[in-house]
């Protein structure tokens, strides 16, 4: 999942940053409206974090930049400001949430995933492919109730094949969903952490879920 | 009943008493003496009767009972009777219905008419009427055919029993007392009426009034179909409570500002905790929570700072202390740390000011930084001043190519945006409100100007004595 954070105060930054990684989350961060806008615009976000008051542009001013383009990115709106005209504005506006600060960390993460779940259209919080399950939630796999041990990004690389399951996900696009902006992967480390996803699953006898589809990438079904 | 509408009430009796009992008292007066010259005139014709009868017994110094006894008596019984003296006082005549009663004595001239009241001893009251005569010349006489006697002088005295004239007077006074305490009662009812009826405008506005409260402060009493009395009241009214509403409403926004200016350090504070609890092997990030934790903590104690400088000086009546400082020295402070290069000193004349240290720096500080940041990058900022009498007014200019003149009243207003975009971090927006809050404090003024598209902001500082001379 990759989300993207537009918010002007640097501790935020970083400490969301480092929240959302421990989560399995790619989250790109910038402090400037405009700058977010344009990323947004230009990357393939699950979710659009966004700060209302921000340098360069404001935050409603982006949203509706952003629904005028026709982006049908998942916005959740994340401000101090808690009236209630004020959150009617920002839903009206095109906004899928709003969050008002201070906040539970482990809420933002929840209202984040339900949002990149919505775009999948996906509602149930458990994934179950043969005897493998994924709660989404907890942020975890198992088999016969048996948790497999992953590392947030094997994590995310499975969640991310489960969401399009049957469907051939890219290379790049797996680099875009677990790796944000400022991270600097290596060629093959999408395939690294294939390899070692797949070990881990073949361990629980999870054998041969993920499949490579040759000069496209991967995808996750039940074996022929 | 109101109160107002009872006192004009009231108002309306006491008048209404003084104006009734005037009048009252002078018709009563005015009734009062004609009965009374009617009762003299009957009674006067009355003793012409008398006297009619009596003539001829006059000379003889004798009067005739029978001749006097002819005259019909007074229908309703009342008493009345004639007394005739002598003119030495010895009664020559007195009416029986007198019961020997002596009249009281005439003390006019001859040929003059008296009237008087007189209470007859366990009798009646009278009315009298007197009057002093001369007998008939006695021409001839049996025993003195050629002599001419001389004319005796007689009084005569007619006694009238006047009750009936006092029961008319009695019931004319019953009746203008009633007839006025009738009027006085419709009068004071109908102005109670009028007075309530008057005053019922007044009333509903006293009720909408009453029934104001914070949501519905801000419409406006209606001046239409309302009395043309209290329309400068209602204006008045309209006028206290749009500055009520702007107060209430400016207090609301610093509320909500000042818990949004809180909200997002406390927003850091709370995640950046959150995050290294909840890894307590990242020591790392732990460490730098707690870097963090103290940089925002540093951030709230300066903005709590600010807050209460600006509770100081809002509203505050205490005067700074000033002393005398170099304008341009003082300018100069107030750029440390902005783009120097920016600033066009040139315009800046050599005044000693006599004003606040801190109040004129904390505005020089603001005034010259909000002038950097908030105008086009590469922008010059003008500085100038001018002289006037025995103040000196220094004016920053820049380009404000965003700013409308409906800002001008808002600019120095706490936490005030021109829009929703955070200009720069850290930024409280608070400065200029404590800044102008301060120089109030210091007797200097400062005035916001829109011209051309530029952002005139001028101060006006007292000039030291010794240069103001």
């Amino acid at each position: 999942m990759r989300v993207l954070l537009v918010e002007d105060s640097p501790v935020l930054q970083e400490a969301l940053v480092r929240g959302f990684s421990r989560k399995g989350i790619a989250l790109d961060v910038v402090g400037d409206g405009q700058e977010g806008l344009t990323l947004a615009s230009n990357n393939p976000f699950d979710v659009l974090v966004l700060d209302l008051m921000l340098p360069g542009m404001d935050g409603m001013s982006v949203l509706r930049a952003l629904r005028k383009s026709g982006s049908d990115l998942h916005v959740l709106i994340l401000t101090a400001r808690d009236g209630i005209e004020e959150r009617i504005a920002g839903l009206q506006a095109g906004a899928d949430d709003y969050l008002t600060k201070p906040f539970e960390f482990e809420e933002l993460v929840a209202r984040v995933q339900a949002l990149a779940r919505r775009k999948y259209r996906e509602k149930s919080t458990s994934l179950g492919f043969g005897p493998l399950s994924i709660d989404t939630i907890r942020q975890e796999a198992s088999v016969a109730g048996e948790s497999i041990s992953l590392t947030p990004r094997e994590y995310a690389v499975l969640e991310h094949l489960a969401f399009r399951s049957g469907r051939p996900v890219t290379r790049i696009e797996i680099e875009d969903s677990i790796y944000s902006t400022g991270d600097l992967p290596t060629s093959n480390a999408v395939d690294r952490l294939i390899c070692g996803l797949r070990g881990k699953l073949d361990a629980y006898g999870v054998k041969d879920w993920i499949r490579t589809k040759r000069g496209i990438g991967y995808v996750l079904e039940e074996p022929a | 009943m109101s109160s107002l509408s009872r006192r004009i009430t009231w108002g309306i009796a006491l008048g209404q008493f003084l104006v009734l009992g005037v009048g009252i008292s002078m018709a009563y007066q005015v009734a009062a003496s004609t009965l009374r010259d009617q009762f003299d005139e009957d009674l006067r014709i009355r003793a012409a009767s008398y006297a009619a009868f009596i003539e001829q017994e006059m000379n003889t110094l004798t009067v005739d009972d029978e001749e006097i006894e002819r005259i019909p008596p007074l229908p309703d019984g009342l008493l009345e009777g004639i007394q005739v003296c002598r003119g030495d006082g010895s009664v020559l005549y007195r009416s029986p219905a007198l019961e020997d009663q002596s009249l009281p004595g005439y003390g006019g001239g001859l040929d003059t008419t008296q009237f008087q009241n007189w209470q007859v001893p366990e009798g009646p009251k009278v009315r009298l009427y007197s009057t002093r005569v001369l007998a008939p010349h006695v021409e001839s006489s049996w025993w003195n055919k050629d002599r001419e006697f001389p004319r005796a002088e007689m009084t005569f005295v007619l006694a009238r029993e006047d009750r009936n004239l006092h029961a008319s007077l009695d019931l004319l006074l019953l009746a203008m007392l009633g007839g006025g305490a009738l009027l006085m009662v419709t009068t004071l009812w109908l102005g109670h009426l009028i007075a309530r009826r008057s005053l019922a405008p007044l009333n509903r506005l006293g009720n909408e009034v009453s029934d104001l409260d914070i949501a519905t402060l801000s419409g406006y009493f209606k001046v239409d179909s309302q009395p043309r009395e209290l329309v400068p009241l209602i204006h008045g009214l309209n006028d206290l409570r749009s500055r009520v509403d702007h107060a209430l409403r400016a207090q609301k926004r610093m509320g909500a500002s000042l818990a949004h200016e809180f909200r997002t350090p406390i927003s850091e504070l709370r995640t950046l905790s959150q995050v290294a609890l909840e890894d307590a092997s990242d020591v790392e990030f732990q460490q730098l929570a707690l870097r963090r934790t103290e940089e925002v903590s540093s951030y709230l104690m300066r903005l709590i700072e600010l807050v209460r400088d600006l509770t100081e000086v809002d509203g505050s009546s205490r005067h700074l202390e000033t002393e005398p400082l170099d304008l341009l020295e003082q300018v100069r402070a107030g750029l440390e740390g902005l783009p120097s290069d920016r600033f066009d000193l040139a315009q800046i004349g050599q005044f000693q000011v006599d004003t606040n240290r801190d109040a004129l720096r904390s505005a020089l500080r603001n005034l010259l930084s909000n002038a950097a940041l908030y105008s086009p990058e590469q922008s010059e900022v003008e500085c100038e001043t001018s002289r006037n009498g025995e103040r000196v007014f220094l004016t920053v200019t820049n380009d404000a190519p965003d700013l409308e003149d409906e800002h001008l009243t808002r600019l120095a207003e706490p936490f005030w945006r021109r829009n929703d975009a955070r200009e720069e971090a850290g930024r409280h927006g608070l400065g200029l409100t404590i800044a102008t809050g301060m120089t109030a404090l210091a007797g200097i003024d400062l005035k916001f100007k829109l011209q051309g598209g530029r952002l005139r902001a001028t101060l006006g500082i007292p000039l030291l004595a010794r240069e103001a001379s």
